[in-house]
């Protein structure tokens, strides 16, 4: 597995988090929304949503879709919120910090 | 590839998990197809856009109760995971504060000249580049101003023009040292990470 792979799992669970916290999302939904930005492997999401289950961070309920078997929602938890926050402002400290290196080499050259 | 062969070879390398889990996380996917096909998908094409099973699979292994207690490399690399081991690594020192005092006794003053050294010689700069205004000005207010005058504005003028480009080299060097070291002293207080 590359390094790309990697990383763009750590982002991942960044933007479920966030889209789950602004509304209650299905899995495919949740898919349909990452890919709209990211280019990732959507079946990356499910065993990235029982962690975040797992931990605590989101819980699931079923409800009725029209003409077919309910879905499962993800919604956020308050810890979950929390986290969410905290990854964010870390992502956005982290992003910072790359660009500031990036262009501190171009100083140098 | 279409669903069967995809849930098959999932299925297969998730032979690993509790039958609970991997029942659940298979109907997670059984799922995805469901609603990719409401939303007029092929089969193949969801298929793809999920990825390679082998490697789905193994990122749900990551998942086993017996794997979260032992987190491995991939729990690690996950944002939480990292931000919890540099909380832990770095702490804060007094004694190390005190030390860092003593050496920005030295450090202090050295920053001071090297700012004025920069400050002077951008006033320098900034006369050379003006000076031709100022010639004209002299002109047309005094009415003096002769040759000698002219080709010593001319001097400064190339002089400026030439040292402008390392000047503002010179002035970046030394915001990106005066950041560099900002941060080597708090690093040094909150101790390595």
């Amino acid at each position: 597995m590359n390094v790309n792979t990697q990383f763009k799992k750590g982002v991942l669970e960044l933007c479920v988090l966030v889209l789950i916290e602004r509304k209650d999302r299905y899995g495919y939904e949740l898919a349909q929304e990452v890919s709209r930005h990211i280019e990732v492997a959507e079946g990356a999401l499910y065993p990235l949503l029982r962690r975040l289950v797992g931990d605590g961070y989101c819980t699931t309920y079923l409800q009725e879709s029209s003409g077919g078997p309910p879905r499962k929602y993800y919604q956020i938890t308050p810890e979950g919120s929390e986290y969410a926050r905290e990854t964010v402002s870390e992502w956005r400290a982290f992003v910072a910090g790359v660009t500031r290196l990036l262009e501190e080499g171009e100083d140098h050259e | 590839m279409n669903k069967e062969q995809f849930m098959l070879r999932l299925s297969g390398g998730l032979s690993a998990l509790p039958p609970e889990m991997r029942k659940e996380l298979l109907a997670d996917y059984e799922d995805h197809f469901r609603s990719g096909l409401e939303h007029g998908k092929s089969e193949e094409e969801i298929a793809f856009e999920l990825g390679s099973p082998e490697e789905l699979a193994q990122e749900a292994l990551a998942l086993r109760p017996a794997a979260a207690s032992y987190p491995g490399p991939e729990a690690a690399s996950h944002v939480g995971g990292t931000r919890a081991e540099t909380k832990r690594k770095s702490s804060f020192s007094p004694v190390r504060l005190i030390m860092l005092l003593f050496w920005s006794l030295l450090a202090i003053p050295a920053w001071l000249v090297a700012w004025s050294f920069a400050v002077a010689l951008g006033a320098f700069v900034l006369a050379s580049l003006a000076s031709p205004l100022l010639f004209a000005a002299d002109l047309l207010i005094n009415r003096t101003g002769n040759t000698a005058e002219f080709f010593a504005v001319l001097l400064l003028l190339g002089i400026g023009m030439l040292t402008v480009g390392p000047f503002l080299k010179l002035i970046r060097l030394l915001a990106a040292a005066a950041r560099r070291y900002a941060v080597w002293n708090v690093t040094f207080i909150m101790g390595r990470n």
